[in-house]
């Protein structure tokens, strides 16, 4: 090692930058060259004595005193909160968690959801006709037209009712009744179980 | 606020130490070191590095750099000081033994006209080193320069400051004038 770079080496020790076989190697060099030793001893001291001598008591109070009010001026102007960061992740996650549950909630019901649903509006009108009511309910057709092409929109129109491919619960529930298709069927009624 | 007052005087001796021998101007380092926290104290919600001296001190740099751009005469360290005394005196703040304090005084003198009159960026180098204990990494860092360049600055000054106070030197590293305030990190 030339001594030029044991100088440099000696400062980076001082700062802890300079580590394993870097280290190694300078204090092998500082074991064979008392000029690098001597060096090593006068830096030390030459930094100790300026670290003294240069350190100012200062500055005058009045300067503390002007920094510690603008501080309390900008600590009452506005909100100034230290865990800030820490509050603004939280309120983000925060919102994010409303997003996502207001963005589920306008998802569309499950598929099973709607036909069990159609399924209890046909109840409802076959309940209405089996109690014997002397005059149809005023909106009974349209709820028959409503449950006819609820049925048609979820693929289920009478014919689909009764294939492989339907929902075996609604299959269950679901009979044939002689359901006709709207394109054929007259206003009338149906018998929904 | 307790918080800030403990990191105001927490820092307050290094980084005045670093500011007036960089401005040489009592008056001027009370400025800027007021000017450096005020900046602080608006940018320290976007305070990310974990080393706040050294944050601390790219403030500084950055201030006296302005201050020095702005300045005309080059003030002499001997100059009078608006409240009486030079500015060595102002400086010193020692209460030792009466011949001591004088021979300790006229040492510290010595050193900080030395400095002084070392180039800008030696002695910034040098005093970032001595009076805030940074790394040459960091001090690269805010210098805008390599580390090696960095060491480099290092070295002529200290070249530079063995020169100048050779009598002093040989006394400081034969042991006959010891540190009075011995530190930890002694090594520069």
């Amino acid at each position: 090692m030339k001594c030029e770079t044991a100088e440099r080496d000696i400062l980076l020790a001082g700062t802890g930058e300079l580590r394993g076989s870097g280290r190694d190697e300078l204090e092998s060099h500082l074991e064979s060259c008392p000029r690098c030793r001597q060096y090593r001893q006068g830096v030390f001291h030459l930094g100790t004595a300026a670290r003294e001598h240069l350190r100012a008591e200062g500055p005058d109070r009045s300067v503390l005193a002007a920094i510690r009010a603008a501080a309390e001026e900008r600590h009452t102007g506005r909100v100034f909160f230290p865990g800030w960061p820490v509050a603004r992740t939280l309120a983000y996650a925060a919102a994010l968690a409303l997003l996502v549950g207001v963005g589920v909630s306008l998802l569309p019901e499950p598929r099973t959801d709607r036909i069990g649903a159609i399924h209890d509006i046909m109840v409802m009108v076959s309940e209405e006709e089996d109690s014997g009511a002397e005059r149809e309910a005023p909106d009974e057709p349209t709820l028959r037209a409503l449950a006819d092409q609820l049925l048609i929109m979820e693929g289920l129109a009478e014919d689909d009712l009764f294939e492989e491919s339907a929902i075996p619960a609604l299959r269950e529930e679901l009979p044939s009744t002689g359901l006709r298709s709207r394109s054929s069927s007259a206003p009338g009624r149906r018998r929904y179980v | 606020m307790e918080a800030l007052d403990a990191l105001v005087e927490r820092y307050r001796a290094p980084l005045f130490g670093f500011i007036v021998n960089m401005t040489r101007n009592p008056g001027e380092a009370d400025e800027v070191f007021q000017e450096v926290w005020l900046k602080a104290i608006r940018k320290l919600g976007m305070f990310r590095n974990r080393n706040l001296g050294g944050w601390l001190m790219r403030i500084a740099h950055n201030a006296v750099i302005d201050r020095v751009r702005r300045r005309k005469p080059e003030v002499s360290l001997d100059q009078e000081h608006d409240g009486g005394g030079s500015l060595a005196d102002i400086l010193a703040g020692s209460d030792r033994g009466a011949s001591e304090a004088v021979a300790d005084r006229d040492l510290g003198r010595r050193i900080r006209a030395a400095v002084a009159d070392l180039p800008h960026h030696q002695r910034e180098v040098f005093l970032m080193r001595t009076q805030m204990d940074l790394a040459f990494k960091e001090i690269a860092r805010i210098q805008g320069t390599s580390i090696n360049t960095a060491l480099a600055r290092m070295q002529y000054a200290l070249n530079k400051l063995r020169e100048r106070l050779a009598t002093d030197y040989t006394e400081l590293t034969a042991g006959s004038r010891p540190a009075t305030a011995p530190t930890c990190a002694g090594a520069v």
